[in-house]
């Protein structure tokens, strides 16, 4: 009777028994898999190729650069249309002054475009600047500087420059320079003017060359080919409205509208002086 | 039967234990002696973290590196996987792709499969840990991982061990509640 009791608990106590050594098995084997296993492999590049820039940082130099070129504007001081009468290569000229408020800190560029008749700054080519040519220097606040081009072709030419020595700088452009050269024109006509520049000269002479002079500040064409005389000046510029107005007639329905004002401007330009060199006489 | 069963069952668990006991020992006494690193018959096993080797080794498996005596660093040839030592402690198994001798010994240039460039820089010979022959096991990496992070160690110890404390204790309880009864039923008889 007992003995079966006791197989009875030693069955249990067998149950008991695996139990527990199959517990222990576990923790056996998870301590050796955890002792025998260490980390590998835990790299895991990956390979691109860009390129792009990066802003370190503004130094102060660059700022200061950057805020004198903003400061300075430049504008064209020479005043009125210049017309030059020439039949060689004439180097052309403009001046062009720093009005501030502070200096030029990089240097600029200017473009010159051309048109043989009408409006250049419109419909004018821009021309192919050598090397050297097209360069502004930096100027100082106040400065100003003479910029020239050798114009070979007779027909109109301006200058175009930058305000500011910016990208993104406003556009400035000069008076307009007029080359012409009498002899492409019909030669009966360089005669004409010539006639009337005789009629009109005796009486005026002198009160127009005062004029002039006085005028000088308003309208200061500077001529570099030819230096001519207060009075060889103006028949140049009489003759050239004659070939205008000449032109004009030539050339028909070519001729813009524009050119007809650009004469008419001229014209009565002339007209009011004659007037008042009249008004000065009867004074 | 049941009984026979039972006692069946009860050596073999009792055999794995002892072989498993006398394993364990020797490996930790061998390590231990030796200082190296953890072998099991000639091969250390690694856990695979990164997938830089797919899919020959997938991330969470377990290699068997099979170790490298000085002689055999220097004649590895490309196409070998070998497992380095980076840094201090940090082992990278790549694949060979280009071999470069020069007066301070074997240089060789890794690259992992799944990568898409040569690892930055060549591996000397010196830094070679073992070599991969291709025994793997996959996924087991995750759960060693798994069972040495606290969450784990609560799983996989804290737990069992609470159930064997409490099936014990049932265990004990129910005889000891047995002994009680037959007693009452000897003296009873007795009586």
């Amino acid at each position: 009777m007992r003995k079966s009791h006791l197989k009875r608990f030693k069955s249990k106590d067998g149950i008991f028994l695996i139990v527990f050594k199959v517990t222990l098995i576990w923790y056996l084997l998870i301590f050796a898999a955890g002792y025998l296993t260490s980390d590998t492999a835990a790299h895991f590049n990956d390979y691109k190729e860009t390129s792009s820039s990066i802003t370190v940082g503004i130094w102060e130099e660059e700022l200061d650069d950057r805020d004198e070129t903003d400061k300075s504007s430049l504008s064209f001081i020479t005043k009125g249309n210049q017309n030059i009468k020439a039949c060689q290569p004439t180097i052309i000229t403009t001046e062009l002054k720093n009005k501030g408020p502070e200096d030029m800190k990089k240097e600029s560029s200017f473009d010159v475009y051309y048109i043989s008749n009408g409006n250049p700054e419109k419909h004018g080519e821009k021309l192919q600047l050598s090397e050297n040519e097209g360069k502004i220097d930096p100027l100082k606040n106040g400065g100003s500087t003479t910029l020239s081009f050798n114009a070979d072709k007779a027909g109109v030419y301006v200058f175009k420059a930058k305000e500011q020595a910016v990208e993104d700088s406003k556009l400035i452009w000069s008076k307009w320079i007029d080359i012409n050269c009498p002899s492409e024109n019909n030669q009966p006509d360089a005669n004409n003017d010539s006639v009337i520049n005789e009629e009109v000269k005796p009486d005026q002479q002198n009160d127009e060359a005062n004029e002039n002079n006085k005028a000088k500040d308003e309208k200061t064409d500077t001529i570099t080919e030819k230096p001519e005389s207060t009075e060889a000046k103006e028949d140049t510029e009489e003759s050239k409205i004659e070939k205008d107005a000449e032109v004009v007639e030539d050339a028909g329905p070519s001729v813009t509208e524009e050119d007809n004002k650009v004469i008419e401007e001229e014209t009565t330009e002339k007209e009011e002086e004659t007037k008042n060199n009249q008004e000065g006489e009867e004074k | 039967m049941k009984k026979r069963i039972l006692k069946w069952t009860n050596r073999i668990i009792t055999g794995v234990l002892m072989i498993l006991l006398v394993g364990v020992a020797i490996t930790v006494l061998s390590t231990k002696l030796t200082g190296g690193d953890p072998q099991l018959f000639g091969y250390e096993l690694k856990t695979v973290l990164s997938g830089s080797m797919e899919p020959g080794i997938q991330t969470g498996s377990i290699i068997a590196i099979q170790s490298v005596t000085e002689g055999e660093k220097s004649s590895f040839k490309k196409g070998d996987v070998i497992t380095f030592m980076e840094e201090d402690n940090k082992l990278i198994t790549h694949r060979i792709t280009d071999v470069t001798s020069t007066e301070n010994g074997v240089l060789y240039t890794t690259k992992g499969d799944n990568n898409n460039a040569d690892d930055r820089n060549p591996v000397l010979a010196d830094n070679i840990v073992g070599v991969y022959k291709g025994l793997t096991i996959p996924y087991i990496g995750y759960l060693i991982n798994f069972a040495q992070s606290p969450n784990g160690s609560i799983a996989f110890m804290i737990i069992p061990g609470l159930l064997m404390l409490g099936y014990s204790g049932i265990t004990i309880w129910k005889t000891i509640r047995q002994l009680d009864d037959k007693d009452k039923v000897i003296d009873v008889k007795e009586m």
